[in-house]
């Protein structure tokens, strides 16, 4: 059977036709459209997102920054204040797919499909930001870390939709940075991607850290152990190593033609190091 | 459901299921410039404008574009003579399979920065696959018709 197309005005309409457990939201469709065609998916409905008034905007907000869910790719990018506060995430978003993908993928597209291999689930974990998802009756904001349930699996339920990303103001001493790691084609997945958040003190002490990674496991991984092997520390080489260790050791890659499962797990022991090591030489 | 649209200026109407892609419904208006390479979003060989942004028409379903002006590697090429004389000029095409994507994609990347280096058009055209590996004229005519 092929799904209806429903185009709501406003969000209590889509919210009410998302009741539905078999409909599925439709945003810039380049993800949905792949698992259509391919049968990968039999939606009842598809609930189109274009016409909700003010799911486009970013607004600052007072603990950050907010980025309304049908905000394209394409604009994460360019968007000034992103690129001025968040440099890491305008730089991850910058190497989504391709131009075309990027104008008409959307940022909250982006995090309900929940491919394990995306760019921007990695940097927004490590950054700590929230995804907030509306229902009929509530609001409620998931951190990023506990929102990934899965491949293609999230926090977000029948009659839910994902609205905006809530990013958390740069604290002072901070930085975020985001590698991606992708020996084949540029604008192919990464066999491995790393995203670091991490502030120290002005005498060089780690006081928080936050280590993601992306394609090494069915969800974006936190390196849970990063954050005792380096805070308190100004960390050296030793130091280093023994996350990259601690990396590669709760990785849970599997093999795909972006390379064998031990591969990965080298590599990302590797870019965790080098990611690492660039950022406490910044 | 009836969508309303115009492909290259010229106004157009379709009959369409909900899951119809643009691709297909583009050529069975009969622009058959319009192919179907890898249909994932990745080669570029079925992109068209859809008022002014990049789309992979093989992603985009129809029922969505009620309403928009869309625009083929034709249109494009009635609007920028230059940039198609600049593919002539640097032959920029082998075979010539990819080049109606070329050109729509050449199009949007001068369309955001008039002026570009190599390593924007580069970056930029990423996305637009020529399986007889002729990138570097295709690159030179991009930087030419956009006057660098």
């Amino acid at each position: 059977m092929a799904p209806e197309l429903a185009t709501p005005s406003s969000l209590a309409e889509a919210l009410d036709e998302l009741r539905d457990e078999e409909a599925l939201p439709l945003a810039g469709g380049t993800a949905l459209v792949i698992l259509l065609r391919n049968r990968l998916i039999a939606p009842s409905r598809l609930v189109w997102l274009q016409r909700l008034p003010d799911l486009d905007v970013i607004r600052p907000t007072a603990g950050g920054v907010s980025v309304g869910a049908m905000v394209t790719v394409d604009r994460l990018c360019h968007e000034p204040i992103v690129r001025r506060d968040f440099p890491a995430l305008a730089s991850a978003a910058s190497r989504v797919g391709n131009l075309r993908v990027r104008c008409a993928a959307t940022v909250g597209g982006h995090v309900a499909h929940a491919d394990p291999r995306q760019d921007l689930p990695p940097v927004l974990v490590a950054m700590d930001a929230g995804i907030r998802v509306q229902g009929l009756r509530s609001t409620r904001v998931v951190p990023a870390a506990g929102f990934f349930r899965g491949p293609m699996e999230t926090a977000v339920e029948a009659g839910e939709l994902v609205t905006s990303i809530e990013l958390p103001a740069p604290s002072p001493g901070g930085v975020v940075a985001y590698h991606r790691f992708n020996p084949g084609s540029e604008e192919d997945y990464p066999t491995v991607s790393v995203a670091v958040a991490m502030t120290r003190d002005p005498e060089g002490r780690v006081t928080a850290v936050r280590l993601a990674l992306g394609g090494v496991a069915d969800r974006p991984s936190v390196v849970a152990d990063a954050e005792g092997l380096l805070v308190g520390r100004r960390p050296g080489p030793d130091d280093v190593r023994a996350v990259a260790d601690a990396a590669a050791e709760g990785c849970e890659p599997s093999s795909d033609g972006r390379g064998s499962a031990p591969y990965k797990r080298a590599m990302a022991a590797v870019w965790t190091r080098r990611v690492l090591t660039s950022l406490l030489a910044g | 459901m009836r969508v309303r649209l115009t492909v290259d200026g010229e106004p157009a109407e379709l009959d369409v299921a909900p899951t119809d892609l643009l691709l297909d419904s583009l050529r069975s208006l009969g622009f058959s410039a319009i192919k179907e390479g890898c249909g994932v979003g990745v080669c570029g060989l079925c992109s068209v404008l859809v008022d002014e942004q990049p789309v992979g028409s093989c992603l985009r379903l129809t029922a969505t574009c009620d309403g928009t002006a869309v625009l083929t590697a034709a249109g494009v090429a009635r609007r920028h003579p230059a940039l198609v004389a600049a593919f002539c000029d640097h032959e920029a095409f082998q075979c010539g399979i990819c080049t109606p994507g070329q050109l729509v994609m050449a199009s949007a990347v001068l369309a955001r920065s008039p002026r570009p280096t190599e390593e924007e058009v580069r970056d930029l055209m990423a996305g637009s696959l020529c399986r007889c590996t002729g990138y570097r004229t295709i690159v030179e005519a991009i930087l030419a018709a956009g006057g660098t």
